[in-house]
């Protein structure tokens, strides 16, 4: 093969297009084995050191949650998951974010202030972090925390067209937690774009730092998480939310 | 320290690095893994596409399980034609991926 330079260097994204469109391909063509051809795209950015990681310890609280109890939890959440979508009764939605709260040591919920995301579970994509301008104008601007950011196809919103106004001002940055139960790990991250390439297969897209410390790229999981808003809470910033006890 | 992918000794090293130069030093080392992911799923198409379904589902598991010893002692047991479809899957893919990344 010649030895081709380009000039300027090569960009990441275009690398990652590659891969996501060769797996694409491998899944069309071999739909039953969808789980071998995992999600992630380990982007090595240890780089960025380990002291960049936000680990969020849990509160005390999530001692006094037993173990089995714990499991049960992510066991209902991954059945949740797996289910076709539906919206929860309100009974069921209120006492969910009563056990996640518990467990997490900080309020979550599936509404906040009368919103709602398009969808609460949904299947994960990894979306190229250099992607920093959505069509609706979400320029990256503070750099600290980029490296948990999600994305979630607001446009599905029943009444976007008419708020879209409102709505690109109240959920620009807004504080979700990301939740695999599949590998019991769980991830803050800000939302900071409201579009997806793909929303029919996918419902949420994340950085390359989510899904790698979200373990969203592993065969057990296979992209599929729960996504809830965190209310304003000073004392929860985006990065892994450290779950071991 | 980790593991190089099972299919190190199948890859055209020569063109692997021609890639991975495209990228500024920086970049380097996220490129490697992006590119070692793209090389593991093509690696994988073969083996679903070319080995007989028992011998497959083995392989897969191992793959699955991140069994790196398990591969390679399984890889070397393999007759030479799924070790040539697999070598000539790899440069196909590499030769591919160059073409856009110098295309762009």
């Amino acid at each position: 093969m010649p030895a081709q330079q380009t000039t300027p260097a090569t960009s990441l994204s275009a690398l990652n297009s590659f891969y996501s469109e060769k797996r694409a391909q491998y899944i069309r063509d071999l739909p039953e084995y969808e789980k071998y051809f995992p999600v992630e795209i380990a982007q090595e950015e240890s780089e960025a050191t380990t002291d960049e990681i936000t680990n969020i310890e849990p509160s005390s609280e999530l001692t006094h949650i037993p173990t089995q109890e714990r499991q049960e939890i992510f066991q209902k959440l991954q059945s949740l998951c797996l289910k076709p979508p539906t919206n929860l009764e309100k009974k069921e939605q209120l006492y969910l974010e009563q056990q996640l709260s518990d467990l997490f040591g900080f309020e979550v919920t599936t509404e906040l202030d009368e919103h709602k995301l398009p969808r609460t579970f949904g299947k994960m994509q990894a979306v190229p972090i250099s992607k920093r301008r959505s069509p609706f104008g979400w320029a990256q601007q503070d750099s600290g925390e980029a490296k948990f950011e999600v994305s979630a196809h607001l446009l599905l919103l029943d009444d976007w067209h008419l708020k879209y106004a409102h709505y690109k001002k109240w959920y620009r940055n807004r504080h979700l937690l990301i939740v695999n139960p599949f590998e019991q790990r769980a991830v803050v991250a800000k939302l900071t774009d409201c579009t997806l390439p793909n929303p029919s297969s996918y419902q949420f897209g994340g950085s390359s730092r989510v899904i790698r410390e979200g373990k969203i790229w592993s065969p057990m999981s296979q992209g599929i998480v729960a996504v809830f808003f965190i209310p304003p809470n000073d004392s929860v910033h985006p990065g892994r939310v450290n779950l071991d006890q | 320290m980790k593991n190089p992918p099972w299919f190190s000794l199948l890859i055209n090293e020569e063109a692997r690095a021609v890639i991975i130069e495209l990228f500024q030093s920086q970049d380097q080392s996220a490129a490697i893994n992006t590119l070692n992911a793209i090389l593991q799923n093509a690696a994988t198409a073969v083996l679903i596409q070319e080995l007989p379904k028992e011998s497959s589902e083995f392989v897969l598991k191992l793959i699955s399980s991140n069994d790196y010893s398990g591969l390679q002692k399984w890889l070397q047991q393999q007759p030479e034609e799924i070790k040539i479809s697999l070598r000539e899957r790899l440069d196909r893919t590499l030769l591919e991926l160059q073409s856009q990344l110098v295309g762009r």
